[in-house]
């Protein structure tokens, strides 16, 4: 039994179909790198997941479990914790603070909880920013402490929304060798990545959305040469490589 | 129950309630647009009432004659408000905008007691006892008169909004600042346009009830409230659900007076306002939510 | 070291009474039941975020709760004052739940709550059982442990103190909290806080109730101090602007916003009182609603980030 079950999956706003029939399986201690143009819906479907969306049709069944009706908070009680595409600390307070939020999740006193959070924020490499005022942190680290502030609710399957948007190089690298480190943890991680090479490199499958609907799904290589993948993506100048 | 008697109620209350709907509008055009909440508006509606007071105790100007003057007077003191005050915290939260309009009411409700006293003052027209009669139903003149040139300024700034060009870089305001300023408008100047007309309108709500309206310092609390559920009631910012809301209101209340005693019933406004706060907060007409 | 000064200024509170008069006493009464106030307010307002201008309903049954039971029951007024917060906390907690589980914020909850306030306030006009607009008289006992009066000052003072300290303490403690840094959560992303498991809902609920049965008790201390409450002097909007003032003032969602702001606002507005004289009607309001707007347009944080500077 897969850890993520969607089936038929839809949701409607209005006029416009966001997702449509989408099925897919995610297995525990996976890597699913979820790509396609903007506009595909990925976003979408993570809002729905989260509890932050209803479904206008279909199943998301977590670990057997039915997630239908569930409020945000109740989803990440289940196991899953999601995180934004445009980051959302609690500014004022400090990195410290901000993760402690997070640990509270599975921690009720105070003391369990920082540890907690000194643990998770040694793990992202922020521990020397941890009595810094959030909002004025620089965007690689911002976008650190959103992983981080996700990790310690310590959740079983882990919703990555574009983490490794606007990084260099090399903070792509680290992320990657977090993901990689998260998932050896015994995390399971779904990943929108518009970030190719960093996506392709470190997803055991990869599945390809388009106007809502599932065009392609598989390794990243089979996928990297998949002609309609390629079409879709045409009009946006990628270049996918594995 | 008399319904001769509910219906001549609901008369008065509606008539009332179309002054109720300029003040209303007033407030809703100053939230719509600048996203104030002006808990000083009936404060204003206050000093226009003395305004046309006193032009008619010492130049015997008839209140209605005095709109011409006080409006005008109003919407260049609005501005100088705005200029002076409410602009310098529309980038603060709005815990201190509301501390602000608080602060602003105060300072006006006592002045105008350090001023003019809280003694009670009414003026007696000529023409204020006058009725005339539809059928069953007595229709006081003042009353009529006053709901009339409320539709009529409703009407003006209606076509004002719609029409001219500063109208509708009002509502583009009102409706996406950021987009507004893009395209070249003086978001600046469109708050004090927006503002000034604003208290314009409270103003003019205190000459048109001057006949039949006792004055008093304490008067513009009884208002600004009853238009905050107006304005919430018709959709905050919504120009025509601020004449709708008033005329929903002053009927309301005029007949909840009928049935409730005393002072319950402005609890009939605020229960219709927080039942609309719960299940439609937009609004009758739809309105800005948070 | 940082905790000498803190413990000196207890100190000359402790010992203030031995030496000071009547009408400075009395001032600081109401400085601290202003910083007790505020301090309970500063619990959903400040901490939590969600603007209350209608925490006089608390106020406003914690006073009445307190009278009714003693004059109508013999209740001791220390029994009565906390059947009047119980009270007051359901009520609260019906308020909150109803205004957020419909998604009221900021503007909107704000107006919500005046409402209420507004709503109590006519109920308790409309009804002579509860005093009708005259209000409650509460027969004098002189000094009388048990009807919670005393002729002198003094034990009304160190009441006062004590109150603000405990409720300084509580939301020392609540800061500390799983609640306190949901509640902060709650106020500065509250999407971000549901995705982390945070029951927002549950939490705002949680604080207006709290923040409402601590209210409560200061009013029936108000109640008690004063022997005299009526609709306009415990439900009316004013109150709830005080109540809010002091700590917006100081400084919200911090610990000691509520007393500086108590501190500072409490001895200006006598000051201003005894100068002008209450006399010549409106005078005396008409200078707090400028320096209220002087304060707001000069000090758009709160008096504390500048008091913080000072201090480092």
């Amino acid at each position: 039994m897969a850890m993520l079950e969607i089936r038929g999956l839809r949701k409607q706003f209005g006029g416009v179909l966001a997702v449509r029939d989408l099925d897919f399986n995610l297995e525990e201690s996976e890597i699913l790198g979820l790509i396609g143009p903007n506009g595909a819906g990925k976003t979408t479907v993570f809002n729905l997941i989260s509890g932050f969306l209803r479904p206008s049709a279909g199943e998301i069944r977590f670990r057997s479990e039915s997630l239908a009706g569930y409020e945000p908070h109740q989803v990440c009680f289940k196991g899953i914790t999601r995180t934004f595409q445009i980051v959302q600390p609690f500014r004022t307070l400090s990195v410290l603070e901000n993760v402690m939020i997070g640990a509270f999740g599975q921690k009720r006193r105070y003391r369990l909880a920082k540890g907690k959070a000194l643990e998770v924020l040694h793990f992202s490499g922020l521990l020397e920013m941890q009595d810094q005022e959030a909002g004025s942190l620089p965007i690689a680290s911002q976008k650190r402490l959103e992983l981080a502030k996700a990790l310690a609710t310590e959740p079983k399957l882990l919703l990555l929304d574009e983490v490794m948007a606007g990084l260099t190089a090399t903070e792509i690298a680290e992320v990657l060798a977090m993901i990689r480190k998260i998932r050896d943890a015994g995390i399971t991680l779904l990943l929108i990545e518009h970030v190719m090479h960093a996506v392709m490199s470190v997803s055991d499958r990869i599945l390809v959305l388009h106007h809502g609907e599932k065009i392609a799904e598989g390794k990243p290589h089979e996928v990297a040469k998949d002609k309609r993948v390629l079409d879709a993506y045409l009009g946006e100048n990628f270049m996918l490589e594995a | 129950m008399d319904m001769n008697l509910l219906v001549q109620v609901a008369i008065n209350g509606l008539l009332t309630g179309g002054v109720f709907a300029i003040i209303a509008i007033g407030l809703t055009l100053i939230f719509g647009v600048l996203e104030i909440v002006n808990f000083a508006h009936g404060e204003f509606v206050m000093l226009g009432m003395y305004a046309s007071y006193f032009l008619y105790i010492f130049l015997g100007i008839d209140p209605y004659l005095s709109l011409l003057i006080v409006m005008p007077v109003f919407f260049f003191f609005g501005m100088l408000i705005q200029k002076s005050l409410i602009e310098r915290v529309m980038k603060a939260r709005f815990h201190i905008q509301i501390l602000l309009t608080l602060g602003l009411m105060l300072f006006l409700q006592n002045f105008a007691q350090f001023a003019w006293s809280s003694d009670f003052r009414s003026v007696k027209l000529p023409y204020s006892s006058s009725v005339f009669q539809v059928g069953e139903f007595i229709i006081n003149i003042p009353r009529l008169i006053a709901c009339f040139l409320a539709l009529v300024i409703a009407g003006v700034l209606y076509f004002f909004l719609k029409k001219t060009d500063l109208g509708m870089a009002i509502k583009a305001c009102a409706v996406e600042k950021e987009g507004a300023s893009i395209v070249g408008i003086n978001v600046e100047r469109i708050y004090l346009i927006a503002f000034g007309i604003g208290i314009a309108c409270a103003g003019a709500a205190g000459s048109i009830l001057l006949p039949f309206f006792y004055v008093s310092p304490n008067v513009g609390s009884v208002f600004v409230l009853t238009a905050f559920v107006i304005v919430v009631l018709g959709g905050m910012g919504n120009f025509v659900g601020a004449l709708l809301g008033g005329f929903i209101i002053g009927a309301a209340e005029a007949i909840g007076e009928l049935f409730l005693p005393g002072a319950l019933k402005q609890v009939v406004s605020f229960v219709i306002f927080i039942l609309i706060l719960f299940f439609r907060p937009m609004g009758l007409l739809g309105g800005k939510v948070d | 070291m940082k905790f000498i000064l803190p413990v000196l200024i207890l100190l000359f509170l402790f010992l203030l009474p031995l030496f000071a008069g009547t009408y400075l006493l009395h001032l600081m009464i109401l400085i601290f039941l202003y910083a007790y106030l505020g301090q309970s307010w500063n619990v959903l307002g400040g901490y939590a975020g969600q603007l209350s201008l209608g925490h006089a309903t608390f106020l406003g049954l914690g006073a009445y709760t307190s009278t009714l039971l003693f004059i109508h029951l013999g209740v001791t007024p220390w029994l009565g004052m906390f059947v009047g917060a119980i009270l007051a906390a359901l009520c609260g907690v019906i308020i909150g739940f109803m205004s957020f589980h419909f998604g009221l914020k900021s503007h909107f909850f704000a107006l919500a709550t005046i409402a209420f306030a507004e709503i109590f306030r006519l109920f308790a006009t409309s009804f002579q059982a509860v005093g009708g607009a005259q209000g409650l008289l509460i027969p004098l006992k002189g000094n009388d442990l048990y009807a919670l009066q005393f002729v002198e000052k003094d034990p009304f003072y160190y009441i006062a103190l004590i109150m603000v300290i405990l409720c300084t303490g509580i939301v020392y403690l609540l800061q500390r909290s799983k609640f306190g840094f949901y509640f902060v959560a709650i106020r500065e992303n509250e999407e971000a806080a549901k995705a982390l498991g945070i029951n927002t809902l549950r939490y705002k609920v949680l604080a207006t109730g709290i923040s409402a049965f601590l209210t409560a008790l200061g009013g029936s201390f108000y109640a008690q101090y004063v022997l005299y409450i009526d609709p306009h002097g415990t439900f009316g909007v004013l109150n709830s602007v005080d109540i809010a003032l002091r700590t917006i003032i100081g400084g919200t969602g911090t610990l000691l916003g509520p007393i500086v702001g108590s501190f500072v606002l409490s001895p200006l507005s006598e000051m201003i009182q005894t100068l002008i004289g209450v006399g010549r009607g409106g005078v005396y309001m008409m200078v707090y609603g400028a320096i209220l707007m002087i304060v707001c347009i000069v000090m758009p944080n709160g008096v504390f980030p500048y008091i913080k500077r000072l201090w480092k």
